[in-house]
């Protein structure tokens, strides 16, 4: 008979397989692992609950609400249109403006439904322009996976260690934050100085774009004026609820359901189109996950892999440089949602023998940044590169490594430099 | 196809679905299209005349100008006309009608050639017999821009600002039409 680990590990590694080549779609690879598990009954029925972490799909839920619901009245697209006016043509300023614009939305909201908004209108600007659109849209993925870092609610890996380490959102801010900030300015000097030579315009054709840009209404984008204020109030209300969550004794995802229900009692939007508009397939990926990498808890396959680094890691900055660059470098192959939803329960593990606090951190920025790495590394990567791909514009796999490794291995540097001697010293 | 392509496509599909459809569609609201930005070259313009426009505005020529285009102005004298007046008055009325048309027709595109070289426009100004709106979209086939004035074809009045002619015209036409 075949010891249930060995089961839970082949089940293990066959979901993480399909959900790489995602020949399969993922969500359902993860439904068919979790299946597979739950059938076995490797994670008997009534752990499930245990294993499900409630915290993480119901922020991600409550967050989708609040951002299908602002979408209807075209808030994003007011916000895009306005950053295109400031950048007046000049094609240095779209590149600055719109990755910090990707970054601060991104770190606030999921990061998918940030470039998927601003995407066609960096592609717009760089056909006015006349400019290879390249660069604007490496530093659009790079600033989305940066800006994510830098919050709770940012990125899904930081939901999720947010979620299984009660990490408070203030908590995120003070340790992730400041390593987001010079990340992001070391990133745009080396977008500068990777792309900066070849991102010029004559001032005549400067002149015709901002004319062209001065005709963009943005009033246009906006369909719905009561809807766009209410919307408004509501993610300001929510952010501001995030930032004292702790305080009131509120969980994120209470934070994001109250935000949620505000937002459709207020502007009266239909439940069933907004609830339509939920990405169902993302929630259920999530879950399946769960139940995969609880079977390997449940068998004691995550404890004896804790004991092992344990065993061979003598301190907690060790500890911390493994699990960042591992985390890393692993992101950059496989997605950093499934990666994140394995290495939790492992830190989780370690915490009888070392403070496994700055390890959250280390994990956060390992995986958030990490997805910088390759073009497969994170979901906005995915995405930026298939509207590129529709608008037959090629980013080749080598390409992106060349660019995404350097910056992978740069921001990861000095984040883990912080890290270190914020928790272990100079 | 590679696998890398092929795998990025699947990977978007299956994390952005239809969404990116539906940005799109709300971009297009406000976007100019992009063929929009395409400013085609001109290199011929045409201009037809007739009993109801026979006269083109001063500021044509010098808008005309900017092309730095030769122009093709035609008077198009209604052959419709001239069948009419032939069958019901005779040859001799039809012979009298043709003289006077075609001294008419002279006398504009005299003028109109006039205006067009004080502006610096070369050109050339004939005319033509024919049914004014198939001539008129025939000839504008040959050119990269038309102007028209807007009672080409019939009279117009307060509640028609162009006539049905020139409507047509600019539907049917490929080039771009200015209507004076």
């Amino acid at each position: 008979m075949i010891p249930v680990e060995f089961i839970a590990i082949a089940v293990f590694l066959f979901t993480y397989a399909l959900i790489i080549d995602e020949r399969i779609h993922r969500t359902v690879a993860a439904l068919v692992g979790a299946s597979i598990i739950v059938a076995l009954q490797i994670v008997p029925w009534d752990k499930i609950p245990e294993y499900l972490d409630l915290g993480t799909i119901f922020l991600l839920m409550g967050m989708m609400i609040i951002v299908n619901t602002a979408r209807l009245s075209g808030l994003f697209e007011y916000i895009a249109i306005i950053t295109a006016k400031f950048a007046h043509g000049s094609p240095i300023k779209v590149l600055i403006l719109f990755s910090l614009l990707t970054a601060v939305v991104s770190a606030f909201l999921d990061n998918v439904t940030t470039v998927l908004l601003i995407t066609p209108m960096l592609i717009y600007l760089a056909e006015l322009m006349e400019l290879n659109p390249i660069p604007f849209l490496l530093s659009e993925i790079f600033a989305s996976n940066i800006g994510g870092t830098a919050t709770l609610i940012g990125d899904p890996p930081n939901i999720m260690i947010g979620s299984a380490a009660n990490l408070s959102f203030n908590e995120f801010i003070i340790n992730m934050g400041p390593i987001v900030v010079i990340d992001m300015l070391i990133v745009m000097l080396m977008l500068y100085a990777f792309y900066g030579r070849g991102l010029k315009v004559s001032p005549e054709r400067r002149e015709q774009i901002h004319d062209i840009l001065k005709n963009l209404d943005e009033k246009a984008a906006i369909k719905d004026p009561a809807l766009f204020r209410k919307s408004v109030i509501v993610i300001l209300l929510v952010i501001g609820l995030f930032f004292i969550h702790s305080s009131i004794g509120l969980e994120p995802a209470v934070v994001a359901i109250i935000g949620a229900s505000l937002i459709l009692l207020w502007t009266r939007q239909s439940p069933e189109a907004i609830l339509e508009k939920i990405e169902w397939p993302a929630l259920f990926f999530f879950g399946g996950l769960f139940i995969v990498v609880g079977a390997l808890v449940e068998t004691g396959v995550i404890a004896s892999l804790a004991t092992f680094v344990v065993s061979n890691v003598s301190s907690t900055g060790e500890a911390m440089l493994i699990i960042a660059w591992f985390a890393a470098f692993a992101s950059a192959i496989v997605d950093n949602i499934p990666l994140t939803a394995t290495l939790i329960p492992l830190i989780n593990g370690m915490s009888g023998s070392m403070d496994i606090y700055p390890l959250w951190w280390a994990l956060s920025l390992g995986a958030c940044l990490g997805g910088n790495g390759s073009a497969i590394g994170a979901s906005a990567n995915v995405v930026v590169l298939g509207i590129a791909d529709r608008n037959r514009i090629k980013i080749s796999f080598i390409e992106f490594l060349k660019v995404g490794m350097v910056i992978l291995m740069v921001t990861v540097a000095v984040g883990t430099m912080i890290l270190w001697v914020k928790f272990v010293g100079v | 196809m590679g696998y890398y392509h092929s795998l990025i496509r699947r990977k978007f599909t299956d994390v952005a679905g239809t969404r990116y459809d539906d940005v799109l569609k709300e971009y297009a609201d406000f976007f100019p299209a992009r063929e929009d930005f395409v400013i085609k070259p001109v290199d011929s313009v045409f201009i037809p005349l007739d009993y109801f426009s026979p006269a083109i505005p001063a500021n044509i020529p010098a808008i005309i100008a900017v092309y730095d285009a030769p122009v093709e102005i035609v008077y198009i004298i209604d052959e419709e006309a001239i069948r009419l007046i032939a069958d019901g008055l005779g040859n001799d009325a039809e012979e009298m009608f043709r003289k006077k048309e075609e001294a008419l027709a002279g006398g504009f595109l005299r003028r109109a050639r006039d205006l067009f070289t004080d502006a610096g426009v070369a050109g050339t100004a004939r005319m033509q017999a024919g049914v004014k709106g198939d001539t008129a979209i025939a000839l504008a086939g040959n050119h990269d821009l038309m102007a028209i004035g807007k009672k080409f074809g019939m009279v117009t009045g307060e509640q028609f600002p162009a006539s049905p002619a020139v409507f047509r015209i600019k539907q049917v036409t490929a080039c771009p039409v200015i209507i004076y």
